[in-house]
Order: structure tokens, then sequence, then C-alpha cells
């Protein structure tokens, strides 16, 4: 008998756990919103919603945030679970630009990128292009050496996509030599064997000045102050009047969810996002919070995979 | 001018609060390190949120001796229950758990913390004099020079394949398939995934090594136990030594007969371990291909300490220089590093070439943290050892059900995909079958991790060179130079091996015939 | 010649053809021939490796060691071939469960059905076995901060 009692005690938690998030609109949130990511746990991306998490809860409306990891199939099935889950706004998906860049190289894609609604942006890095001062002392110069000889550019695949579609509104070609890490390109940019590195803001501050310049940020969204001082100033490629490419760490939803859900939601995360102290944590870990509001980040975001769509032609 | 900020570092390590952090980082780190799927990275990550809430050298200590424990520690489940703890540890199954089946399960794991200390401290020492150095000669690889090197990971197949060289170089066509399976590295198109979608990512190196190794052992042990139920055998004896007389320890001189293979290790574990990308992996199996290529007369992978040193010196040895590219350049050179990294961004430091300026004194209590860490690593290792080859003599019927439950675990604590511990009973299967029909295990796994590297490196260093393969291949004097000793490890391999597995093999052939 | 259906002829037979039916396949898939920017075809890797395993297996067949069995297979018997694969089932069958039952309740049943079946005896120290290790490891697990499956448990935790 004691073991029935158990049991029922048992389905009695599971199904008050499952109660929360049948609950009317007007009530949201209450219970668990569960924050997806598409990368297992112990990444960079991993880190960073945990953090935010862990510092952002008591902006939700007294609902706690859950980080969930889905890993797998290039981030995609992080994406396929949030559309399989009920859209009642107790399923949020955190993701970067990886499962976007999945999808647009796969020829039959299981979703679309539009399959999503944008809520924010929490962070969105840039691809910024160090050089060696003395061969390429500016961008002019680096365009007029890319028409006289071939010059390769290393990064991991997303950062490449950014240099090719700012060399590509310039004109010009380059030799995209793609990496799986970081520190291998950056390795191979120091010992002199590629030209160009392609790499974020938070790498371009550990080799500028020492070993290179900032030649170009090639993204949509400035870089905050402090990051752009010690990178001296970098020109953005918005500039010059071409389309820039930023690599966000952006908030979403499945589209069916009721729009008085997403707009509480929308409104809870920019309060969150923009809470001073929320952000001097993620200062302190060397990943400033770069906020894009609902409307700013969903129009980004479509410009965005248009972007990509164009870029990832040049590297396959 | 710098010698303030040593005695800075002394004050800054030698506290109640430092090395009480580096104890338990050592202990924990031992202890996941055993547990089959969570390795050092893991480890690492699921520590980093507490040591925030750390001083700096309580961070460091926490961190880097949970590091150094984990590498250690994953010898000990491989020694024990032929069950990597990481796949670094791989290559101790071989004589590791053939020594424990002698009972010698105690003198084996004696023989992994040895030597894993031994050349954790010595190159901790090269790290600490010539780092500038080693990072700078690491700069000089690039793809050309890092393709010519796995090719000499690679020759070392031949030693690895056993008696049947086809069976070895099928069980490397295996390894080779299986590693090709995901994203193309140039262009990011999905190849040779079936169709399947969940294989985008390619198969993960840990619930592989979980899958061939220990998943297809206890296959093979719950087959065994099965019929030896049904016969109706008593199999109580071996519950009888489990708290019985003690079990052989290792000697001093037994510890010094291994000094040629703990070299082995520290060269082949410093040099891998600097270089970004690689990993201590790579470096266990290169160090103990070579000493069983160079030693043929110590009998490697048939149940001798002296394969347990080389293998063990080799991983251990890549821990120190790991940190190397991030202290240097800031640029880390492996998820571990990357995650250190990650700590010290959180205390302030930022990990850039400024920083044996700016934070010298850090600079100084991270090495002297990294020497420490060995000591308390050679403690915590002593009493986990003993625990463990006790647990080793758990009967089998216990046992194996046990491993296979933790084996499910390891494969999805890995990264948290349901994918994986499938994958992991497939391999389990197709391992189990390889082990029949006398298919050896190890290339398989050298192919699996470097031929995706060796592809990598020669298509960057093609594209580098716009397709021109003379300059992707000699474009550089130390190309030309590997490339080189690539040939002459060829060459010995076959002198040596060759001409006595041709005598063995007629033999063999004589008596079939006869 | 009885036993020639063991020997290192005959694997290497079986395996050419199962390999032979692999190469066959990834041959006729149409992304195998796509040429990606730097001229390399996206199938050469993957038909490099199944050529190599093509060519040891043929190896197999005709080198000096064909006669020879492998020590292994020399008392193999059909349920060598089948019981493993029970023994994963039911491993499959115990994560399945894990992943909804929570591995405090998936885990024991598994330990003891396996226990059993292996032959530990006596009975009660299987159950009490079954019972003792996955909680130690699931304290153990908590401890480290990984979270295991709860299931339905976790409204308890």
């Amino acid at each position: 008998m004691r073991f029935k009692t158990t049991t029922a005690a048992c389905v009695a938690a599971a199904l008050s756990l499952g109660m929360g998030s049948s609950v009317a609109a007007s009530d949201y949130p209450t219970g668990t919103i569960n924050w997806v990511i598409p990368f297992g746990a112990g990444g960079g991306s991993d880190r960073l919603s945990r953090m935010f998490a862990a510092e952002a809860e008591r902006h939700f409306g007294g609902a706690s945030l859950n980080v969930e990891n889905h890993p797998g199939a290039g981030a995609v099935t992080g994406w396929m679970h949030v559309l399989n889950q009920p859209a009642d706004g107790y399923t949020v998906f955190n993701a970067t630009p990886t499962p976007i860049i999945t999808l647009l190289s796969e020829e039959d894609a299981p979703v679309d990128p539009s399959e999503i609604d944008i809520l924010g942006y929490l962070a969105a890095f840039a691809s910024v292009l160090v050089v060696r001062e003395d061969e390429f002392p500016d961008w002019d110069s680096f365009i007029a050496a890319l028409n006289e000889r071939p010059i390769t550019i290393g990064g991991t695949n997303a950062l490449l996509l950014g240099a090719a579609n700012a060399i590509d509104q310039a004109g010009a070609e380059a030799i995209y030599v793609p990496y799986g890490s970081t520190g291998e390109s950056v390795t191979d940019f120091l010992g002199g064997h590629i030209d160009v590195a392609a790499v974020t803001e938070s790498t371009a501050l550990t080799i500028v000045p020492e070993n290179g310049i900032a030649l170009m940020n090639t993204s949509s969204i400035p870089l905050p102050e402090s990051v752009n001082e010690a990178l001296g100033n970098p020109p953005m490629i918005t500039e010059l009047g071409y389309s820039g490419l930023a690599f966000p760490r952006w908030v979403g939803m499945h589209p069916d969810t009721p729009e008085e859900i997403k707009a509480r939601f929308a409104e809870m995360f920019a309060a969150a996002a923009t809470d001073p102290e929320v952000e001097a944590v993620f200062e302190a870990a060397g990943e400033p919070i770069i906020f894009l509001d609902r409307e700013a980040a969903a129009t980004d975001y479509e410009a965005m995979v248009n972007t990509m769509r164009n870029a990832i032609g040049l590297l396959q | 001018m710098q010698i303030d900020a040593f005695y800075d570092a002394l004050a800054l390590v030698f506290t109640f609060k430092t090395l009480f952090w580096l104890v338990i980082g050592v202990f924990l780190g031992v202890g996941l390190g055993a547990i089959p799927g969570l390795t050092a990275s893991t480890g690492i990550a699921l520590m980093l949120p507490l040591s925030f809430t750390l001083d700096i050298t309580g961070a460091l200590g926490l961190l880097i001796g949970l590091y150094k424990g984990a590498v250690f520690g994953g010898s000990i489940s491989a020694i024990s229950f032929a069950t990597p703890g990481a796949p670094d540890s791989a290559a101790t199954v071989y004589d590791g758990y053939k020594l424990t089946k002698q009972g010698k399960g105690r003198k084996a794991i004696l023989t992994a913390l040895y030597s894993s200390v031994t050349a954790d401290t010595a190159s901790d020492i090269v790290v600490i004099l010539v780092a500038p150095s080693i990072a700078l000669m690491a700069l000089q690889f690039g793809p050309t020079e890092r393709l010519w090197l796995m090719v000499v990971a690679i020759t070392l197949l031949g030693t690895l394949s056993g008696r049947h060289l086809a069976k070895g170089m099928l069980s490397a066509g295996i390894g080779l398939f299986l590693g090709t399976i995901g994203a193309d590295p140039v262009s990011n198109v999905a190849r040779n995934t079936f169709g399947q979608s969940w294989l985008r990512d390619g198969i993960h190196l840990v619930p592989l090594v979980i899958g061939i190794f220990a998943m297809s052992q206890m296959l093979d042990q719950g087959l065994e136990l099965l019929r030896k139920s049904r016969k109706g055998q008593q199999v109580a004896q071996s519950a009888k030594d489990l708290f019985g007389s003690n079990s052989e320890g290792l000697s001093f001189r037994e510890y010094l007969s291994c000094w040629r293979e703990m070299g082995i290790g520290i060269g082949v574990g410093t040099f891998v371990g600097a270089l970004p990308g690689l990993g201590a992996t790579v470096a266990s199996f290169m160090s103990y291909g070579i000493a069983k290529q160079a030693f043929p007369e110590k009998k490697i992978g048939e149940g001798s300490i002296h394969g347990i040193a080389a293998a063990e010196a080799g991983n251990n040895a890549t821990v120190g220089p790991t940190l190397v590219p991030l202290l240097a350049f800031g640029i880390p050179g492996s998820a571990t590093a990357a995650l250190i990294g990650a700590a010290l961004i959180l205390q302030g430091i930022t990990p850039s070439p400024r920083m044996f300026s700016l934070h010298a004194d850090v600079i100084y209590a991270l090495f002297i943290i990294l020497i420490l860490g060995n000591i308390a690593n050679l403690g915590i290792g002593r009493a986990f050892s003993f625990l463990y080859a006790r647990l080793g003599q758990v009967p089998g019927e216990v046992l194996v059900p046990i491993i296979m439950i933790m084996a499910v675990i390891g494969a999805f604590a890995a990264r948290g995909d349901p994918a994986d511990v499938y994958m992991m009973l497939g391999l389990g299967f197709v391992g189990f079958l390889m082990r029949r029909v006398g298919i050896p295990e190890a290339p398989l796994v050298i192919t699996f991790l470097i031929a995706p590297l060796l592809e990598e490196n020669l298509r960057r260093a093609l594209l580098i060179n716009r397709g021109d393969w003379g300059g992707a291949l000699f474009g550089s004097a130390l190309g030309i130079g590997l490339a080189g000793f690539a040939v002459l490890v060829l060459l010995i391999t076959f002198k040596m091996n060759v001409g006595s597995k041709l005598a063995s093999i007629g033999h063999a052939d004589d008596k079939k015939d006869g | 010649m009885s036993n020639w259906w063991r020997s290192n002829q005959a694997i290497g037979l079986y395996l050419l053809l199962m390999i032979g039916a692999l190469f066959a396949y990834i041959w006729w898939q149409p992304w195998a021939h796509r040429v990606m920017r730097d001229g390399f075809l996206l199938g050469m890797m993957p038909m490099m490796g199944v050529g190599l395993m093509l060519l040891c297996a043929a190896a197999m067949v005709v080198d000096p060691l064909r006669r020879e069995m492998p020590e292994t297979l020399q008392d193999a018997r059909i349920s060598d071939a089948w019981l493993p694969v029970v023994m994963l089932a039911g491993i499959a069958l115990c994560f399945w469960a894990m992943s909804r039952l929570g591995f405090l309740l998936a885990s024991p049943p598994f330990l003891l059905a396996f226990m059993l079946w292996f032959g530990l005896r006596p009975v009660r120290l299987a159950i009490i076995l079954a019972i003792v290790v996955p909680a130690v490891v699931f304290a153990f697990f908590t401890l480290l901060g990984v979270r295991l499956p709860r299931g339905v448990l976790a409204g308890f935790f």
C-alpha cells in the first residue's frame, strides 16, 4: 500500500508540474520556463545561458528559468524540440547562428530559419578581420591587394561568413580557409601561415595591438564603446554602405505562441537584459550584453538570414 | 624585478584556502576521471560556477587540480574494468586490464599513477622554464607541418595492428570511415550521414571509446558469465580475493625500469600538448605506439607495466603544455584550456601576451600550483588506487551490469544527446564482433581521431597553396623534415616487424598445411 | 573443412560482401560526387575509408593467415551472436525508461534482472544491490553537479 501512495504522489507531482504550462495567457508566467539551448553542457553558450538564468530570473514574474540542453544535428535538434513543445511561452529557444548555418547548408532542411519568432538579442558578436599592419595598413590597401594576388583568410565557419559577405560586396575574392576552432586559426595567423584572421572581438583583443591590427568590423551591430576603443576603433563595414553580418545570441519562441505571451516575454526579457546588475556580471565574464529589443532583433534576424544564404554559397 | 612577483605568488599559494581547494580539485578530478564519459573538460565545466566564488589562486587550484586528477583518474577504470574513464586512457586498457586479470591490478594502477605524476611534473618544469620557446615552436606548425605530424601518427598503425596486418588495417579503415561521418571540414556540407540528420555532428569520441572499449568488453564478459552459470560452475573464487591478502604493489626498481617509456611519454606529450587541436588522446596513443615500436622485447600489449607507463606518461604530460598557447598568446589550445581561460577572465585577468608583465604574480602562482598539483595527485591517487584495485575484484555478476549502466550514463553525460547512447550501444556490438574475429580496436580509434585532422590540415594546406600539392606538402623545411621522419618510422617498422612477422606467418602456414 | 566458415578466409569473404554493399551504396549517392570549392569530392574520404576496408577484407581472403581460425571463434556458438543483442536491447530499454521514469526508477529493475540473469545468488543480495547501487550513484552524481534524468520523481528533488 505504501508503494501505491508513493506512486500516486509521483503522478500528482508530475501532473501539477505539467499543468503549469497549460494555464491561461493572462497568468503568464508561472512555474518554470524552459530555456532551451541547442548545445551541450560545458560550452560557451551553456555557460552564458546558465549565467543569464541565474542572474535574470527575478525579472520573469516569479517563474523560474530552467536551462535545458538539446544538442545535436548541427544545433537543429534543439530547434525541432522547441517546435514540438506546446506554443504556450514556457519553452524559449536561445541559440546562435550555428543552427541557421546548418539549415542553410542543407539541401532539404527539416525547418526553415523563419520558423521561430525572434524576441530579442542578448549579445551579438562580430567577425573582426585582423591583419599585420605592415602588410595591410587599411581597408583600401587590403582590397587593392586582394585584386592583385590571392590572400588567405582563416577562421571558424561562421566568422568566415562575415568576412566573405564583406569582401564579396567590395567586389573582391579571397581564399577562405576554414578552421575547427579559433585556437588553431589564430595560431596559424601568428605563425604567418595565413594572411588574415577572422575572429570575434574578444579574441581580437588578445591579438591587438601586439601582433596585429583590427582592419574591419564586418558586423551590422556596433561593438561596445570600450571594446571598440581597445581595438583601435576599427571601421565598420556598414560605414561603406555595405550590409554587415552580426552573430547574435538570439532568443525566440514557437511561432504559434499567442501574441500576448510573446509581448509579455519580450518585455520581461528586455528588463532583465538591461538590468545594470545583470550587465555588470556579463561584463565581468568578458561577454558584455549587447541587447536588441524585439523589433530591432527581428529586423536584423531577417536580414542576417538573407545575407547568410548568399555568403554560404561563397563558402561551399 | 620578477623576484618580487615570485614571492607574492608564494604568499598567494601557500594559504590554507588555496591548498584546500587544490586538494579538493584533485580529489574530484580523480573521482570524475574514473567515471566513463566524465572527462577533464566536463569536470572543469561543472566546477566553473564554484570557482567564481573563490579567489584567483583558489580557483586555479581547484581547476588545475581537477584537470590533473581527471587525466590520471581515467586510467583507474581502464585498468580495473577495461573501461577507459576518458578517451585518453584507452591505450592503457591493453596492458592494464591484462594485469588486473592476472591479479596485479594494484601494480598496474600504481604504475599509471607514478608515470602520470612523473611525466606531469617533468612537462610542467619544461613549461615553466621554456614556455615562450615552446610557444614559438608551436607557431612554426602550420597546416603543412601538422599534416605531417598526423602522418607520423598514422605510421604507428602498423605497430598497433597486432599479428595480422590485414585485420589491423581493416580496423583502421573502419575508423577512417566513421571519422568522415558528419560535416565536410571545408564546405560544412553534411556527408556520409545516411540521410540521418542526427549524424550531422559526426560521431562523438566519448561514446565511440565507451562503446568500442567498455561495452564490447562487458558483452564479452556477460556472455562468459551466462555460460558459466549455465554450466553450474562456481565463480565465487574471485570474491574470495576481494578482502583477502594484499595484491602485489610496485617496486622502485620496476618504476625505474620504465624510464624510457616515461621519457617517450614526456617528449611526445609535452609537444603534442602545446599544439592546439590535438590533445591527450593523440599523445597517449602516439607515445604507446612509439614505445611498443621501440622496445619489442618488453612485450607491450600483453600485460606489461611498460605499456601503461608509456600511455599514461603521454597523456598526463599534455596537462601543463596545453596551457602554453593560452599563457603565451591568450589562445586556448583545447576545450580545457578554454575553460581555465574563462576562469581567469572571470577573475579579471584576460589571458594575453600582456599577462606576463601585468599579472606576473598570478603566472607564478599558476606555475607553483601546477607543481603542487602533482604532489596532491600522488597522495590522493594512491588512496584511490587501493579502493579501485579492490573494486576491480568485485564478482562479474555484480560488476558487469553496473558498468553497463555507467557506460549509458557516461555516453549521455558527455553531451546530453540521447542519440549518443544508442550510438554507443551500436558501436559496442561492432566492437564485440571485432573482438570475436580478432580485429584490434586501437587502429580504429587512431584513424577515427587522426584521419579527420589529417584531412582538415591537408585541405587547408592545399587552400593556402592554391591547390599546389608540392607547396602544400613540402612548402617548408620543417615539413620536409617531418616527412623524412615519417618515412624513417615506416622503414623501421618494416625492417623490425615485417621480417619477424613474415617468419612467424610462414611458420604458421607451414603448420596448417602440414 | 567443416570449420571453414570460422576461418579468416571465410570472415574475409563475409566482410567483402558487406563492405562491397556499403561501397555500392555510397557510390550511388548523389552527394558522394558533389565537387566542393577546393576541388575535393564530398564522398572522397568516406570512399577511401570503405576502399581501405574492402582492400583489407580481400587481403584476408588470400593472405598467408587465411586458413587460421581466430582463437575467440573456436568454440563460438550461435547464441554468441544473439545473446549480446538481447543484452544491448535490455540496456537500450533501460535508457529509454530512464528518460521517462528517471534514473532512480529505471535502473533497479535493470540491475536486478541482469544480475540474476548473470547468475548472482542469493536473490536477496541482488535485490539489495539493485536498490543501493543506483541510490549511491545518484547521490554521487548529484554531489558532483551532474543532473541524471529525474523523470516522474522530479517533483521531489
